[in-house]
């Protein structure tokens, strides 16, 4: 299944968004925030595709500071 | 002196200890416990990079943000800053949002905490006004509400004294600083963890906490929570983890206030303090200590000639209480508290020169012993027969 990644500016929002969306029983995965998006050491949560609006919708009704979903396409990363 | 160590209660091999209004001891053996773990098995720095402890580390951090935001009912815990104690977190407030120009209203009880950012603001231009309490520590409103001018930019009060244990009205200040659109700051100190604190109830804008009194954690931390309204200068700039590709300081919360390396072993310490107050609950705490401050007061009316100072109810203060024993050095008498009887309490001016000028006890100061839920009634009953016997 095609995988996206959702970025945030800071820890303290991407693990609130991890905490939100599990309550939700969406499927998050921590992994390194990757280097052509940000050089921040922040993380992003990585989850099926599928879910992009979802995730989104839960992130921002919840007023977090969602940088963007990004997905990878031919070894670029796509904002989406 | 000699040590009348067959008179010491057995409770604490170290002895008795009233100063907990100055940090509370002990602590919880969960504070200890999670102090250690961390130290031992998280030993990562949170916020930067991603490994397993690193992750580990992150999340001690966020789950102590969100139980400190359950506990005073803050909406976003994202608004939650740490800092070493209540201290900083009161100059980040006061020097990170005052201007020249803005005019301040404070109370007559305030620790030098507040003071002395205060007296430093007054030297770059910001206007102070000290609205004078009464004789027990006590503010009417109304006179802070007289004092409010057009250039009132801020209402900084403490919660409760740490000299006398006077509850300021925070609710009513809190009412006039929302109809008037001024923001409130609160110092916490001496009632986080023993008197309810709800952040929206009581439209507090900034609340500086210490962690390391009664919310039971240790030494080197507390928080500064500041409304999403706000907006501050930071004092300390610095790596956050974030934006790093950029050379200014992030501007969301709480990385905008949050540079260097966390203290993660206090604040997991702080987050094990506040889940302790949780299970025993912050009323049954109030209570333990009231009945303390209560047995304490009516024990030690009976001696003379001594004179109490503050409120004498337990609804009007917290579990400190202030005295001095007529003709008698206070310095003295808490000399041979702690050398032969092994009684620890604070004595003189306890960073409030200003309190203590409030209730008449300035330069000299007073004695004073403050509870804590570990605290019992024997260790009180041994404090009045051992001060009966300094006396005479």
């Amino acid at each position: 299944m095609s995988k996206a990644i959702a970025v945030f500016n800071s820890n303290h929002d991407a693990l609130l968004a991890e905490k939100l969306l599990k309550q939700k029983d969406i499927r998050v995965r921590p992994i390194i925030k990757p280097r052509k998006i940000s050089s921040s050491c922040t993380l992003a949560l990585q989850f099926d595709m599928e879910l992009s609006q979802k995730v989104t919708e839960i992130c921002l009704s919840n007023k977090l500071l969602l940088a963007g979903i990004f997905q990878k396409r031919n070894e670029e990363w796509v904002e989406v | 002196m000699t040590k009348v160590k067959s008179k010491a209660p057995p409770k604490l091999s170290s002895g008795v200890y009233f100063d907990n209004a100055a940090t509370s001891y002990p602590k919880p053996p969960s504070v200890c416990d999670a102090i250690n773990y961390t130290l031992q098995h998280v030993g990562a720095n949170p916020g930067r990079g991603e490994n397993a402890l690193t992750r580990s580390a992150n999340k001690i951090i966020f789950e102590a943000r969100e139980t400190i935001a359950e506990f005073f009912n803050i909406p976003n815990s994202r608004n939650i800053v740490f800092t070493s104690n209540g201290t900083e977190a009161l100059n980040l407030a006061l020097k990170g949002f005052l201007k020249p120009g803005d005019h301040v209203i404070t109370s007559g009880m305030e620790h030098n905490s507040v003071i002395r950012p205060l007296n430093s603001l007054k030297n770059n231009g910001v206007n102070v006004t000290i609205v004078q309490c009464d004789k027990q520590g006590k503010l009417n409103p109304d006179d802070v509400f007289k004092e409010i001018k057009e250039n009132t930019r801020l209402i900084v009060i403490t919660h409760a004294s740490n000299v006398t244990g006077t509850i300021l009205p925070v609710e009513e200040i809190g009412e006039i600083a929302k109809k008037k659109g001024i923001p409130l700051l609160v110092d916490a100190a001496q009632t986080a963890g023993t008197i309810p604190i709800d952040i929206v109830r009581n439209n507090i804008s900034l609340l500086a906490c210490p962690g390391h009194k009664s919310l039971l954690g240790p030494q080197g931390t507390g928080f500064l929570y500041i409304s999403e309204e706000l907006n501050l200068k930071p004092l300390i700039e610095g790596g956050t983890g974030s934006n790093s590709e950029l050379s200014e300081q992030p501007d969301f919360l709480p990385d905008r206030f949050q540079s260097g390396t966390l203290n993660s072993p206090g604040i997991a310490g702080l987050k094990a303090g506040i889940e302790f107050i949780n299970k025993k609950s912050v009323q049954t705490i109030k209570e333990h200590e009231d009945k303390l401050s209560k047995a304490f007061i009516n024990k030690l009316k009976e001696i003379n000639p001594v004179c109490i100072y503050g409120p004498l109810s337990t609804k009007e203060k917290t579990s400190v209480v202030s005295f001095n024993i007529n003709g008698k050095d206070s310095a003295e008498i808490a000399t041979a508290l702690d050398e032969k009887y092994q009684i620890m309490v604070r004595v003189g001016l306890h960073c409030s020169p200003y309190a203590h000028k409030t209730i008449g006890t300035f330069p000299d100061g007073t004695i004073r012993a403050s509870f804590s839920i570990f605290n019992t009634i024997e260790e009180v009953n041994y404090f009045i027969d051992s001060l009966k016997e300094i006396v005479n």
